[in-house]
């Protein structure tokens, strides 16, 4: 026969209510014999009385508000009160609970199990130290979608029903799976193999979006996918189409860009390579997607000097070399990206940048299980996750698409403000960092300040 | 080599067309003039040596280099 605990409450008043409750608290004998009495009258109904309570009065009858206790905000003792009932823990068959509640002079209440909130929560922030570090290969574990929507702070959002809904986040990539992320739009060069939302689910693309969900699982999504290779050409053509729809409805409201440059050429055989020229169109035409009200993020780089990627070459790798091209320009919001732990990851580009100084100008969580990983769209084990300054950027597209689902008329330049005033200093940096920037994402910290 | 080659919107098809044949430059189908401002900008196949022969012809307002990019994973 099943049994189930319940709070029952006795119905009767008490004189010197504390006086007695707090006897019961002082002797575990005491505590039983007043169980004892409350339930004296119940013997038929096989209650077993749980000493891990003592019994507890209550001064209030159901839907009455309580009274008398107001005295007790002063600072001198207050008189004892009478309770008019009392609870009691217990337990029973559970077939005779109806039996109980039949009983006058009795009520029964279900003793329910009770869940701590987010523990995972608490110990995923403790975890997230304010002393920095790096994380190199071997790298640390990655972090499931829970811990990082945690470390971002997107609950009271969320609570507050704001998840990315009506944003749409143009992805220029490789090419987005459509099936399993929500392509709604996007563009392809006319003869180009791929169509917008056509792109296997294990592509880069398909990364990128499941990225920006990790935030704004509300928001929509344009693919942009390049023509083969990215190129110079390919960029500008995309940017040019996020222009096109924007002068039709207003959209994209923002682009995420996780490509650039792995070295840097020669500046006396290309003094007009993106590189060196901020004139360059690709740079032109960038900015004038950021003039027209859409805010683009772009990767800082793999080519951080603790472990740079393998594609780097030596020329662009370390403080000072490793970020260029359009992810040093002023317009545009430069991410690097961090452990679950707040360490920079070592291949994570540094500063300064090269055409603005003070890149990257936030950091951002990477090694995620969010389309790679166990149980996740493009599966893999545990050594298989979203990576790179790739990963993290399209994280702050996310943040920054629910921070516009909140407040949908900030302008670029208002949500990178935002986002750098808001964001968690880390190591003994007070303001803007080469390996951090201005500090980590956090999205309930840049919707106080909004 | 791959450019992007800059030049004024005042050129019509046929100017432009002629213009790139005179620099021995090929477009691809797929990849049309991109307005840029005042300008236009097209991604070209050319020479290696086209910023030089462009510098003095007043029809080409830049060249610069179209280069590959790598995705940052």
């Amino acid at each position: 026969m099943a049994r189930v605990s319940v709070l029952l409450e006795v119905v009767g008043e008490v004189d010197s209510a504390f006086e007695m409750h707090t006897s019961a608290m002082d002797s575990e004998s005491e505590s039983q014999r007043q169980a004892d009495q409350l339930v004296q009258n119940l013997s038929g109904y096989g209650l077993d009385y749980d000493d891990d309570m003592t019994p507890i009065p209550l001064f209030t009858e159901p839907g009455a508000r309580p009274m008398g206790l107001s005295t007790f905000a002063e600072t001198t003792e207050s008189a004892d009160q009478s309770s008019l009932s009392t609870l009691v823990e217990c337990s029973l068959d559970a077939e005779r609970v109806e039996d109980l509640e039949r009983v006058g002079n009795y009520r029964v209440w279900p003793n329910s199990q009770l869940t701590l909130f987010q523990d995972t929560y608490y110990e995923t922030i403790d975890e997230a130290r304010a002393d920095g570090g790096t994380d190199c290969r071997p790298f640390r574990d990655a972090a499931t979608l829970t811990e990082i929507r945690h470390l971002l702070g997107v609950d009271s959002a969320w609570q507050n029903g704001h998840r990315g809904q009506n944003i749409v986040v143009g992805i220029i990539d490789e090419g987005v799976n459509g099936e399993e992320y929500p392509v709604v739009g996007g563009f392809a060069r006319p003869n180009a193999g791929r169509r917008p939302g056509t792109a296997p689910i294990t592509s880069h693309g398909s990364m990128c979006a499941a990225d920006v969900l990790i935030a704004a699982p509300w928001a929509r999504i344009y693919d942009y996918p390049f023509l083969g290779v990215p190129r110079s050409g390919g960029a500008i053509q995309m940017f040019q189409a996020v222009l096109d729809q924007r002068r039709l409805d207003g959209t994209p409201h923002l682009t995420s860009n996780s490509y650039g440059f792995v070295g840097v050429p020669d500046r006396q055989r290309f003094p007009n390579h993106e590189v060196h020229d901020i004139d360059h169109p690709v740079h032109r035409k960038v900015r004038e997607v950021v003039t027209s009200g859409a805010s683009c993020f772009f990767a800082a780089g793999n080519c951080g000097e603790d472990c740079p990627s393998g594609a780097c070459h030596f020329s662009g790798i370390g403080p000072g070399n490793s970020i260029h091209a359009s992810n040093s320009l002023n317009e545009v919001v430069t991410v690097a990206a961090v452990n679950k732990f707040h360490e920079r990851i070592g291949y994570s580009s540094q500063g300064p940048g090269r055409f603005e100084l003070e890149k990257p100008d936030v950091a951002a969580y990477s090694h995620i299980f969010a389309n790679f990983g166990p149980g996740r769209p493009a599966a893999g084990d545990e050594t298989s996750f979203d990576n790179g300054t790739s990963a993290a950027t399209p994280v702050v597209a996310g943040v920054a698409a629910l921070i516009l689902s909140a407040y949908p008329d900030l302008s670029p330049t208002e949500i990178k403000q935002v986002l750098i005033a808001s964001a968690v200093k880390v190591n003994s940096s007070t303001g803007w960092n080469a390996e951090y920037g201005h500090g980590i994402v956090n999205v309930a910290a840049a919707l106080a300040m909004l | 080599m791959r450019w992007l080659i800059t030049v004024s919107s005042s050129l019509d098809d046929s100017q432009l067309q002629d213009l790139l044949a005179e620099l021995s430059c090929e477009t691809s189908e797929d990849a049309g003039p991109i307005p840029l401002e005042q300008d236009v900008v097209i991604e070209v196949e050319g020479p290696p040596d086209l910023p030089e022969m462009t510098q003095r012809d007043a029809r080409v307002i830049a060249v610069h280099p179209s280069s590959d990019m790598d995705l940052y994973d």
